[in-house]
């Protein structure tokens, strides 16, 4: 194990494992509790980072150390109301809900499913015997990231979702995650494998919720494949509580002519991470990749991002942008890394942070990796507060002081928002994000 | 009552002294104009009648029907009836000038105890106005002030002005950047909305604009305050000796 890692904690996921390993789904078969064994092995060796691992520099998870987590081994009783916020609004598409990383029958309807669209959970109960063999590992580097290994080892239940051949899923399939512990700990490893054949087209939306309530630890894993021509219209939400962390690896591989769009959203919570892993491996594949977040209070997004353009002729888009207040913290590392191969590149990666307290914080580290010699990439991030002048001008036109603010702040955000295609989703999380701004103005006039 | 009634007023901006004991009335429907050379404190008085932060007012006093207008906020004002045409239309990214607009014309009419515009009188509303300065709706959806040429810009502040329906326009150096023929629509819609119960106060550094909005009253200038004032033909007067031979002409009053 090496120094730069918190040996107690990374010990005490290892005897979690051990004490649930034989009680996971898929432990009748030998080779996925191999599989298994080998993930808590290696995560063994990479332990838990700390502060002095350089891609954790500005994420601390020391808060993790002191607590005690368990797992669920059984799902939770949860009333409909509280999930139903979060619901797309006349989505025919399935919908899968997981309580504590574990599937709910109750609040889950797997109705609905387009032709050719398959949507397996997976649980311990479930036909499948293992995690998909064809998945882990053809994702980029997934190997050294800890979490993903820990993932791996501890999950418990997630979604599979398949689009056969030339099929195609406009109305988007939800999965829900929602964490919540009354008062010890819990940690969950919710599992999200997106699977879009040859031509086929998959829309999926993912939430991550954390309730209110003891102190929640949520270790995920989404794996997106996309073949030859393929579309994969991807969001994912995490809206957590006090008390939430939240880290999450998401990789995408990509074949010829295919097209991925993912949208982050992130607010709320101690701290989300999200690691990003993906991989263009074929001619004229796309991928576009945007991120939100809108912290206050002592709130933590970091935003790790790794693109490999591995074949030529590919395009990449990644946006990003954090509207920080009070002293809560923004993350971002971005690299687009291009193969020597990977010939008439086209990369565009960006990171703005809008800083709406003097004690707010952006950390942005947007970088090139190029071995090939005929590409057009850019980098570019910037650190700024609400335009006074624009603010002015609002305000000298009839608009009070709060809502000018709350319009550029607004404005700030539907660059990133104004592009998720599910209009439910698109709103509420545009009111959400506007309704907690003007909360916040009204919070600081009264003061 | 005047509609507007400055009176020794001083401002500063980073502790420099802009404006130095500046006079002006304006009544009901008049037109007046203000000219002088640059860093005379032209934009400076459209600024703090709008009431632009950085601008410190240190001594004297705008009464606006009657009310202290240095008490109000930006948008208290423009509720009032104030407008300010901007000389740098700010662009404004991710907001769309329609929205903008609507909250802004709503927030008004709410000061003014007028009931809210729904969408479609609204956007009634602005086919109408636009069709003032020639501005393409079009261009509504797009961000504030984003992508539009320095005419759109200015055409697009006349639009709003007319949207807003102000007791006071304020124009600062709406003429700068404008050709001939931008010129000439901008004027137009300012002519139209000239009216009995609308005043307005034209800043520029050139007579060209005083030529398309004749002027009911000229005012020059200098240094922080009003030198000499006058009637429209003293702008031509200026064009030809220029701002030099007023610099120590005597102060005079008008329009009171």
């Amino acid at each position: 194990m090496s120094s730069d890692t918190m040996q107690s904690t990374t010990q005490r996921f290892v005897d979690l494992y051990r004490g649930v390993r034989t009680d996971l789904f898929g432990a009748d078969s030998k080779e996925s509790l191999a599989r298994r064994d080998e993930s808590i092995a290696r995560f063994g060796e990479l332990g838990v980072p700390d502060r002095h691992n350089e891609e954790w520099k500005y994420t601390n998870l020391a808060a993790i150390e002191k607590l005690d987590f368990s797992v669920d081994r059984a799902v939770r009783a949860l009333d409909a109301s509280v999930i139903e916020p979060y619901l797309l609004e006349g989505a025919a598409g399935p919908r899968l809900v997981f309580v504590n990383g574990l599937y709910s029958e109750a609040l889950s309807d797997l109705t609905g499913a387009a032709q050719g669209v398959m949507v397996e959970r997976l649980q311990s109960d479930a036909n499948l015997t293992d995690l998909p063999s064809d998945l882990l590992d053809r994702c980029a580097d997934l190997g050294a990231l800890p979490f993903a290994r820990l993932n791996t080892a501890l999950t418990a239940g997630g979604a599979l979702i398949r689009v056969a051949k030339n099929a195609s899923c406009v109305d988007p399939i939800q999965v829900l995650f929602v964490t919540v512990a009354d008062d010890a700990p819990v940690a969950s490893f919710p599992r999200v494998a997106i699977v879009a054949e040859e031509g086929a087209q998959a829309t999926v939306v993912e939430n991550h919720i954390a309730l209110a309530g003891a102190a929640t630890f949520t270790v995920a894993l989404t794996e997106i494949q996309a073949a030859a021509n393929a579309h994969v219209d991807h969001a994912r939400t995490t809206e957590l509580s006090e008390g939430a962390y939240h880290v999450a690896a998401i990789a995408s591989r990509q074949l010829r002519d295919s097209r991925v769009e993912s949208c982050v959203v992130a607010t709320g919570g101690e701290i989300a991470r999200h690691d990003f892993r993906f991989v263009l491996d074929g001619e004229n594949a796309d991928c576009n990749i945007r991120g939100l977040a809108s912290l206050v209070g002592d709130e933590h997004v970091d935003n790790h991002l790794l693109v490999r353009h591995a074949k030529p002729n590919c395009t990449s888009r990644e946006f990003f942008k954090n509207i920080l207040d009070d002293s809560s913290r923004g993350v971002f590392c971005g690299r687009i890394y291009v193969d020597q191969i990977a010939q008439k590149t086209d990369g565009v990666q960006t990171n703005a942070n809008l800083l709406l307290s003097d004690n707010a914080q952006a950390e942005t580290r947007p970088q090139l990796e190029i071995y090939a010699d005929d590409v057009k990439c850019t980098h570019g991030a910037t650190v700024g507060q609400l335009d006074e002048e624009a603010i002015f001008y609002l305000r000298a036109r009839g608009v009070p002081e709060d809502e000018a603010r709350g319009m550029l702040v607004k404005g700030f955000a539907g660059e990133i928002l104004d592009e998720i295609r599910i209009e439910s989703l698109r709103d509420r999380l545009k009111e959400k994000l506007f309704r907690s701004t003007s909360d916040r103005s009204a919070l600081q006039t009264s003061l | 009552m005047p509609l507007l009634e400055i009176r020794n007023l001083h401002a500063s901006v980073d502790g420099h002294e802009i404006l130095k004991g500046l006079d002006l009335t304006i009544n009901a429907g008049e037109v007046h104009s203000i000219m002088g050379p640059n860093g005379s404190g032209k934009s400076t008085l459209a600024q703090v009648i709008a009431g632009h932060e950085a601008y410190e007012v240190t001594e004297g006093e705008i009464v606006f029907k009657g009310e202290d207008l240095l008490d109000m906020s930006p948008d208290e004002r423009a509720g009032e009836g104030v407008f300010l045409a901007f000389q740098y239309p700010v662009e404004i990214p991710g907001v769309s000038t329609n929205y903008f607009l609507k909250s802004a014309v709503n927030a008004v009419r709410k000061h003014r105890g007028q009931d809210e515009l729904d969408a479609i009188s609204f956007m009634k509303l602005v086919k109408e106005k636009t069709k003032l300065v020639q501005l393409n709706e079009k261009l509504l959806s797009r961000a504030v002030n984003e992508g539009f040429s320095g005419g759109e810009k200015k055409r697009n502040e006349i639009f709003q002005m007319a949207m807003l329906d102000p007791t006071l326009g304020v124009l600062d150096e709406t003429d700068s950047g404008l050709d001939i023929d931008a010129l000439r629509i901008v004027a137009d819609g300012v002519n139209t909305l000239r009216s009995e119960g609308r005043s307005f106060l034209v800043i520029t550094h050139y007579q060209r604009l005083l030529d398309y909005i004749v002027p009911d009253y000229v005012h020059v200038l200098v240094d922080g305050r009003i030198v000499k004032s006058g009637g429209k033909e003293l702008a031509l007067e200026l064009e030809q000796t220029g701002y030099a031979s007023v610099q120590d002409g005597a102060v005079q009053t008008v329009g009171s």
